[in-house]
């Protein structure tokens, strides 16, 4: 086991390092740069020039790239140039925000999901079922955006239960700790859902068709014909049979929910770093793109290592050596 | 004569329904406007009665009341580098021109007027820029404002290792260039007199030098500097001597400004001020429920409709410093004739297509300064292309351009008339006037086709590779209406603004001239020339000048904003409604 884990965890380098070489070359074949955002006509030609060779893109691409892989490696991600700060600085700011609305959406859509899902296999073609597979339909299908200004129309501004945009009221910081708390999550409710509508529809939708196939094996009959209750049955040896292609999903979903919180956090106005990339193409500011990249590349590999240990613990049949 | 009767007997029961609701409706909005007036009656007296009734003070009505003598402007974005000699955005701008004062500012006008330099004098050479300080100015720590804090400031833009957007503005100072090669410690024509008097020397005469003393100044003994980068880390927390005190900024979120207690003009008479992010997507709804205050969202029927749905505030509309155009590169030899260019003019309805596009919120333009500039010329010296496809025909026949093969494209030499229009997709606009001016030039036998792509790519193509026939863009300008760095056949170089190619001997003269002459109405005069000679000779086709709207809640007063003077020059002014 530790053996396995080593290796895998060896194997991550290369591949990181394979990753950073294909998207730096191919962030720096996009035409412009980051003086094209400067379009001031007060800036002579002469000024853009010497701010060209500051920033260092009058290089040849190879040595821009040995340039900044020699400083990756010793720990640091480099300057953005939009924001004129260490690039590890800009993410660092950002990423708990990103990070807790990411965990409690995750945990909203588990929370939701895996029980619904179960309950919808075994009253397979029960109004329940047909309830929860049309709301997962409708998850899936509905575009953020859209779900977002939604909520927003009727929580936040019809009936002012949520408040629009943001993740505290200004003048908070002046509150009893109690207060700023639930100000927080009072904040936090409205993209939570957006956020999780998705993962929930789609945990859902796996659980189901899983927990519907396993219920149908011979062990499941067995443990039926031992006369145990349809409580253990269910929750005890079908769920945990059933919950392997769920984790391979999970593996792939954190960085799903760091990326794809892009949209909820501008609707929302949320500090979180799903923009940060974005912008960074708009703003052609390649140290800041390569560090968001690195950041995502990493998670998505980890994630799938998280998975596949994951696998050995839900299931005992998978054993690493 | 009975049937009339009843008709008669009818109608006047009609009437007497519609007089009496007339009157209900009379009555009721009597007592509306009754109400008020009656309270106010009763709080002349000195006892302080509760004003729950006056309309102007009701937090149920206008909930913007209850967050206190604090200003809250909403923001897209706020990058936190709030260094006026760093900053890139307008917002971050907003925050530097509160914390920090330049030595001139200007006025709703655009005039370049005193702020932290009570005064200053231009040598008869017009080389030496001598200032003198207000005495008694301090920066939010106390420590006096003095000659070496600006002296500090212009060299720190003449930093070897600065990589901000000012640098130009320097340049032309004596000594610069030395002190950007290392050969020298100091900047020779940086000068200070005395603690509070300062000259600047440049190597050339150029009436808008002025302007460039409009950078707020940094207090040395906060933003001295070992290196460059530590410099820079001192951004997101901002020292100065403006009228704003900064107090908090949080990543993402907002900024708090509190009142400068000792400023050294007009103390403004807010508490704070709160610049917060609020999305374009909410912003105008966070407006009609009171939580924000000032708010510019794109102009549009929509954003208006939706700020004044709830009574709580008021649109103020201005039309900006700036057009948009479609660039045409005059080197292609299909549009190097102008009377091509004058026929695509008139072959195109601008007019329409303003409307559809911005509702209102445009008008159609013909030259490439704003109405809002002194140095627009009359309208009616422009010759405005309207919409006609007789002219267009006519001047495409007579530039040569005949249709030899019948293929309904017009072609002349064998070449054919087919433009390529590189637009870019981020905005909807380009998008919709690619579209119909491919229908309408199909009806003057000139044919288009369009790339799109991003902004960026589009710059890249367009500015620094000059490789396009057309493309569209638009132009924010400056107060001083200076065309060189856009027009002058200098700027003709790759990364240069005149992508077009434009090389008009006169132009060239009236730009040399324009930034020498010291006295503007003579100014104005030489840049109403140009004005007529772009009109002519059509380096763009000039597509429209567009209006901003501001959303400003009721209770907010004093505030009169325009294209020169945003609500950063209106805070001295500005009072607040607000109950406790």
């Amino acid at each position: 086991m530790r053996n396995y884990l080593l290796k895998r965890v060896l194997q991550i380098m290369p591949v990181l390092f394979g990753i950073t070489i294909i998207t730096f070359f191919i962030i720096h074949t996009a035409p412009g740069d980051p003086t094209s955002k400067m379009m001031d006509p007060r800036m002579t030609v002469a000024e853009k020039m010497r701010l060209k060779e500051k920033f260092g893109i009058d290089k040849p691409i190879i040595v821009q790239y040995v340039d900044w892989i020699s400083e990756v490696v010793k720990g640091n991600l480099g300057y953005s140039w939009k924001f004129q700060r260490p690039v590890a600085e800009v993410m660092g700011e950002r990423l708990l925000a990103t990070f807790y609305l990411a965990a409690v959406s995750l945990l909203l859509a588990l929370l939701i999901g895996i029980p619904s899902g179960v309950i919808s296999a075994t009253r397979q073609y029960t109004k329940l079922d047909y309830f929860f597979t049309i709301f997962a339909l409708v998850g899936i299908s509905i575009p953020s955006f859209f779900f977002a200004l939604l909520l927003i129309k009727y929580f936040a501004i019809d009936n002012s239960i949520f408040p629009i945009s943001g993740m505290r009221t200004i003048e908070a910081s002046s509150w009893p700790i109690g207060a700023q708390i639930k100000d927080i999550i009072a904040h936090t409710v409205l993209p939570a859902i957006v956020l999780g509508l998705g993962s929930t529809a789609s945990f859902m939708r796996y659980t189901r068709s899983s927990m519907l196939e396993v219920i149908r094996q011979d062990y499941i009959r067995t443990a039926h014909s031992k006369g145990l209750s349809e409580r253990v049955i269910i929750y005890r040896h079908a769920l945990r049979n059933a919950l392997i292609p769920i984790i391979t999903l999970l593996g792939f979903w954190i960085p799903g929910l760091f990326s794809g919180a892009l949209i909820v956090e501008q609707v929302f106005a949320w500090p979180g770093m799903g923009l940060l990339g974005y912008q960074a193409i708009g703003d052609r500011d390649y140290p800041l793109l390569m560090g968001v990249n690195l950041f995502l590349s990493f998670l998505t590999l980890t994630g799938n290592l998280c998975a596949d240990l994951f696998y050995g613990l839900a299931d005992p049949r998978i054993k690493y050596d | 004569m009975k049937k009339s009767l009843v008709l008669l007997l009818v109608f006047v029961m009609f009437l007497s329904i519609a007089l009496i609701g007339c009157g209900s409706n009379d009555k009721s909005d009597s007592t509306d406007i009754q109400i008020p007036t009656e309270t106010s009656a009763n709080n002349t007296p000195t006892e302080p009665e509760p004003t729950e009734k006056d309309p102007a003070l009701d937090v149920d009505k206008n909930p913007a009341l209850a967050r206190g003598n604090v200003l809250t402007v909403a923001t897209t974005t706020l990058d936190g580098k709030f260094n006026t000699i760093m900053s890139s955005s307008m917002y971050d701008n907003w925050i530097t021109s509160l914390v920090f004062d330049g030595l001139v500012t200007n006025d709703a006008k655009g005039n370049v007027i005193p702020s932290s330099a009570k005064k200053w004098d231009i040598s008869e050479d017009k080389l030496t820029y001598t200032f003198y300080l207000n005495e008694g100015m301090t920066f939010h720590d106390g420590t006096p404002v003095t000659a070496e804090d600006v002296a500090f400031t212009y060299t720190a833009i003449a930093d070897p290792d600065y990589d901000g957007s000012r640098g130009s503005s320097v340049a032309d100072i004596v000594g610069v260039k030395a002190y950007r090669a290392g050969e020298v410690d100091t900047i020779e024509g940086i000068k200070v007199i005395d603690p509070l008097t300062i000259s600047f020397t440049i190597e050339k005469p150029n009436v808008q030098k002025i302007r460039a003393f409009v950078y707020g100044i940094l207090p040395k003994h906060i933003y001295e500097y070992d290196n460059w980068d530590a410099f820079k880390a001192t951004m997101n927390r901002p020292v100065g001597s403006g009228i704003m005190k900064f107090e908090e900024f949080k990543v993402g979120e907002y900024v708090k400004l509190s009142r400068n207690e000792t400023y050294f003009g007009k103390k403004t008479k807010l508490d704070g001020v709160i610049v917060k992010i609020q999305p374009t997507e909410t912003a105008t709804a966070a407006f009609a429920a009171g939580d924000i205050d000032l708010v510019n969202p794109p102009p549009s029927i929509e954003s208006y409709e939706i700020m004044t749905s709830t009574d709580i505030g008021t649109v103020q509309e201005f039309v900006g410093n700036g057009y948009n155009y479609i660039g045409l590169n005059l080197r292609n030899p299909k549009l190097s004739d102008k009377r091509v260019r004058q026929a695509l003019a008139y072959g195109l309805n601008r007019k329409l297509f303003i409307e559809n596009q911005w509702e209102g919120f445009a008008s159609i333009c013909n030259t490439p300064i704003s109405p809002v500039s002194w140095a627009y010329p009359a309208s009616s010296s422009l010759n405005d292309y309207d919409y006609d496809v007789a002219k267009a025909n006519a001047l495409l026949d007579e530039a040569g351009w005949i249709d030899t093969d019948g293929d309904g494209i017009r072609d002349k030499d064998g070449i054919k008339l087919s433009l390529k229009w590189t637009a870019y997709n981020d905005i909807d606009w380009p998008i919709n006037l690619v579209s119909l001016a491919k229908e309408q030039w199909k009806a003057i036998g000139v044919s288009l086709e369009s790339e799109l792509m991003e902004f960026n790519a589009v710059k890249d193509k367009v500015f620094d590779k000059q490789d396009f026939e057309m493309y569209n863009m638009a132009w924010d300008l400056s107060i001083d209406p200076d065309p060189t760095p856009i027009f002058g056949s200098d700027a003709d170089v790759f990364g240069g603004y005149n992508a077009v190619g434009f090389h008009n001997e006169r132009a060239d003269e009236i730009f040399a001239l324009g930034t020498q002459e010291y006295d503007q109405s003579k100014r104005a005069k030489l840049y109403q020339e140009w004005a007529i000679l772009a009109n002519e000779e059509l380096p763009y086709i000039f597509n429209a000048y567009r209006d901003e709207i501001w959303g400003v809640n009721n209770r907010v007063k004093n505030i009169e904003l325009g294209p020169y003077y945003d609500w950063t020059y209106a805070v001295k002014d500005i009072e607040l409604d607000y109950v406790q």
